[in-house]
């Protein structure tokens, strides 16, 4: 028991030493954070919903509002734990530095985990915001299950790139990465048009993935509408979390000590 | 109770073996210095020390307790200064130290308290708020050694602590480490310098391929193997054969260098009057350091 409050504590000291870095330049990246969607909303919101009137009755602008939420803590947390964390792990040596101290690998991988989580965390928050100063949300009792899930989907995103970065040889590789994982994930999860459009094998092959259940669930949040596809998305991104930690734990202990 | 030792001690990566059946003890209190060519198993084995590579095999006892068993635990009371810098460089200098403090629990007043006063010991204070990049290397180090304290460790281990440091930095490290020596803090540490080991260390190891070929004291060990003097002799290009011939003559125990030969003799006194009349570009008589038992060594066993 003291032994597991000693772990996340470790954890929480990694996640401090992110956060700190992060306070000394988080102007630039929250700039990004609320540019980015901006230009999607105003881009597609001209050129897109000008043609598509509405979507299950919703117009197009709100109904792909909970989607990009999704989006931007999946890419958040993903560039933090690919980027970030390589960079931290293989070419900084920040890891094997603080493996010196009490912190084992566990502790620093969870607190690289649960700081990709909170930096997807924030980009969500922020296109809340952004969303709701433009109008196109209004439903506040939602906003803390929002975060909740967001918080959640991020860790499991950010769970899921660090078993990534665990196993990768440079960072090419996270080119491969984005382009063949991360860019599918966004045009087929569900963010800019029904799924219902595309065969059903397509989209139900898609479900293993958490961002179309990430998706579901904000949807549901923003707009109402069947609950059993929600429901379904909770249960698969709870149940990945703790098995894609403990993976991710697994591969970088590997990567990093080599067994006797 | 010795603060590290080692019985059968082994660690090998695939099927190459790094470190072979080697035991040592390390009083506390001493500093005890490995030493041998690249790739001997000096740092292999002072990971294993410090918890960061479990062992293959053997028994390895840090402050009495099991390290792989105990390792958070153990690892609280040391300080590590590994052989490649991996100090944070996304932090500034002050902030390295008291995100390390963080790790170990120290409570933040403590923990500026000591930055400071380790900022001050390695002669850092002005340098406090700087990015790491603005740091010259020898700056650097001082700044890893000042990490590796803050916790207050009762073991220091040090991989190859003054390696590219001009000499003024080296002697500054080095009175550093003696004045932590006189606080009894045990100290372990790797060189390739080998007044490095004399000036600071009790006793050393000698390691080549895995094992350890000698250990003690560094002057016992040098009198024991070369005796307290050294005459040596720089012979001009292509004369060697011929310098070789003359000094058989009076002395056997010699080894060749380059263009130097060493002479061993326990009356050095003697030997030098007779070499003085070979007629050679320069012959230097001194004391018998490290360096040369570990050329002797090199000579015989240590593949370099
Ligand atoms: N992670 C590893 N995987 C495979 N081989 C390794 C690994 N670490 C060390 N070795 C091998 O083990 C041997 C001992 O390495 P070690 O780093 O302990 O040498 P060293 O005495 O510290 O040398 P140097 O003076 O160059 O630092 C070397 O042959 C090295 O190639
Ligand atoms: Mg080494």
């Amino acid at each position: 028991m003291n032994n597991l409050k000693a772990r996340f504590t470790g954890a929480f000291r990694f996640w401090q030493r992110n956060a700190d870095v992060f306070r000394s330049h988080y102007l630039s990246s929250v700039v990004g954070n609320i540019g980015e969607p901006l230009l999607y909303l105003f881009g597609l919101g001209a050129g897109i919903g000008g043609m598509i009137e509405k979507v299950d009755g919703i117009p197009y602008l709100q109904w792909i509002a909970p989607g990009m939420m999704a989006a931007a803590a999946m890419n958040a947390a993903a560039f933090e734990c690919t980027f970030g964390a390589y960079t931290r792990m293989v070419e900084q040596k920040v890891y094997e530095g603080v493996l010196a101290t009490p912190l084992e690998v566990e502790d620093v991988v969870l607190g690289e985990i649960l700081w990709g989580a909170t930096k997807g965390l924030m980009s969500s928050a922020i296109l809340l915001l952004v969303l709701s100063a433009l109008g196109l949300f209004d439903r506040w009792a939602s906003v803390p299950f929002l975060l909740i899930e967001m918080a959640l989907f991020g860790t499991v995103f950010a769970a899921l790139t660090m078993c990534v970065t665990a196993v990768s040889k440079s960072y090419e590789f996270f080119n491969y990465f984005f382009t063949l994982f991360l860019t599918p994930l966004l045009v087929f999860s569900g963010i800019w048009f029904p799924v219902a459009r595309l065969p059903a094998w397509l989209s139900s092959f898609f479900l293993i993935f958490p961002t179309p259940h990430a998706v579901n669930i904000a949807r549901y949040l923003f707009h109402g509408g069947g609950v059993i596809m929600p429901i379904i998305g909770i249960l698969c991104l709870a149940a990945c979390a703790p098995v894609l930690i403990w993976l991710a734990m697994r591969l970088v202990r590997r990567r990093l000590i080599p067994a006797p | 109770m010795d603060a590290v030792s080692a019985k059968g001690l082994r660690r090998s990566f695939g099927t190459f073996e790094a470190v072979k059946e080697t035991g040592f003890s390390i009083r506390p209190g001493e500093c005890y210095g490995f030493l041998g060519p690249n790739g001997a198993g000096k740092s292999t084995t002072i990971r294993m020390i410090h918890g960061m590579l479990p062992r293959s095999g053997g028994e390895l006892n840090v402050m009495g307790r099991d390290i792989d068993l105990d390792r958070p635990a153990i690892k609280a009371h040391i300080g590590v200064v590994s052989q490649e810098n991996n100090l944070d460089r996304d932090l500034t200098v002050r902030q390295n130290l008291l995100t390390y403090a963080r790790y170990f629990e120290i409570p933040p007043p403590e923990a500026r308290r000591r930055a400071a006063e380790l900022l001050a010991f390695v002669q850092l204070d002005a340098k406090a708020d700087a990015r790491l990049a603005t740091l010259s290397g020898g700056m650097q180090r001082r700044l890893a050694i000042a990490r590796a304290l803050i916790n207050n460790p009762s073991l220091l281990i040090l991989d190859e602590p003054t390696t590219g440091l001009d000499p003024q930095a080296r002697h500054l490290i080095w009175r550093r480490l003696n004045m932590l020596k006189r606080q009894r803090i045990t100290i372990i540490l790797t060189t390739h310098y080998m007044e490095e080991a004399e000036h600071l260390c009790d006793r050393v190891a000698i390691m080549n391929g895995g094992e350890i070929l000698l250990e003690g004291a560094p002057r016992e060990l040098i009198t024991r193997q070369i005796g307290e003097e050294v005459v040596e002799l720089h012979v001009e290009e292509g004369k060697m054969p011929a310098a070789i011939e003359a000094v058989r003559q009076i002395c056997e125990n010699y080894d060749v260098h380059g263009e130097t030969l060493y002479l061993y003799s326990r009356e050095c006194k003697k030997l030098a009057q007779e070499v003085m009349r070979l007629e050679h570009r320069m012959i230097v008589h001194r004391r018998a350091t490290l360096e040369d038992l570990f050329l002797k060594l090199a000579g015989r066993t240590l593949n370099e």
